[in-house]
């Protein structure tokens, strides 16, 4: 695990920014639809850090749109950067965008998961394991 | 004696799949109509194919701006996109001078970027498009700064900068 975050990271504007106070955790890759229409690429990398460990400064430059009734998704209003997305079924818990981090060196992804939803012109990552199916957490081969 | 009754059956019989193959159109080549839209729904678009292979591009502004380690790019002639409802919704950002990227300001969906270099192309973000899309990937671009920590799993060509040929131009 690499060292928790000495200097903040920014939203590509810099009008927010965010304290990490411990090292991020291992990222999971998500190419289910929802998250491939949030980030406009083939899959969303999530980090997911306790809302304690992080501080945010700018707060008022955030705009939260509700994808579902269950998560709510805050992204920077001049950017359009996606800082940070919260749960209601993970109470405490933010999923961070792990290209926003800017960190080279993080964790390789733990998994690629709702695989059997992907976009059929990305391939994963290799030698990632795979989960799939209609919970888009059963393993699959990979 | 007929030219047909030259070639041995089974060589003919050969042929015909092959000669059919070629004449039929790439998947991806054909005249289609693909739909996309943003998380919300509120920017919806219309690209009338062909569409070209999907640029993927390892840049540390596009991580950042993009969430991930990559951004997945088609670019498109102006013409052939249809912006069916939401063009209001789009807010523009300067990332870098000459570079524009266009995002839902209702739900931040990145919707596409355009350079002034090169006019009357737009970058459309592929995440958005409505699945299936059988479009190849052409390829990985400014692998150089590339995420360390996720690994390129397909064959497509990678360049440590920029691709060699013009990468937001048309196909």
């Amino acid at each position: 695990m690499t060292d928790a975050s000495p200097e903040p990271v920014h939203c590509h504007c810099g009008a927010v920014a965010l304290r990490l106070a411990v090292a991020p955790r291992a990222p999971i890759n998500c190419h289910c639809r929802l998250c491939r229409h949030l980030s406009g690429a083939a899959f969303t990398t999530w980090v997911t850090a306790k809302a304690t460990e992080v501080a945010v400064d700018g707060e008022c430059h955030l705009t939260a749109y509700h994808p579902t009734d269950k998560l709510e998704r805050l992204f920077c209003k001049r950017c359009g950067t996606h800082v940070f997305t919260k749960d209601k079924r993970h109470p405490g818990v933010l999923g961070l965008p792990a290209g926003l981090l800017d960190d080279l060196n993080l964790q390789p992804p733990q998994g690629e998961y709702f695989v059997s939803d992907k976009a059929r012109w990305f391939t994963p990552g290799r030698g990632l394991p795979c989960f799939g199916g209609s919970s888009g957490f059963e393993p699959l081969d990979a | 004696m007929s030219r047909r009754h030259v070639l041995p059956t089974k060589r003919w019989q050969t042929c015909v799949p092959t000669l059919l193959s070629f004449n039929r159109p790439h998947p991806h080549r054909m005249s289609h109509r693909y739909a996309g839209s943003c998380l919300c729904g509120g920017v919806r678009f219309t690209l009338l194919g062909p569409l070209a292979p999907i640029q993927v591009c390892h840049c540390s502004q596009c991580r950042q701006a993009q969430g991930g380690p990559v951004a997945t790019n088609v670019p498109v002639n102006e013409a052939a996109v249809t912006f069916e409802q939401g063009l209001d919704l789009l807010q523009r950002y300067e990332s870098s001078p000459g570079k524009v990227r266009a995002f839902c300001r209702v739900c931040g969906s990145p919707v596409f970027s355009q350079r002034d270099t090169v006019p009357g192309v737009l970058r459309i973000r592929a995440g958005l498009l409505t699945e299936p899309v059988d479009v190849p990937l052409a390829f990985h671009a400014y692998v150089a700064s590339k995420a360390g920590w996720w690994p390129i799993g397909d064959g497509a060509p990678q360049y440590p900068e920029a691709a060699p040929s013009p990468p937001g131009a048309a196909p």
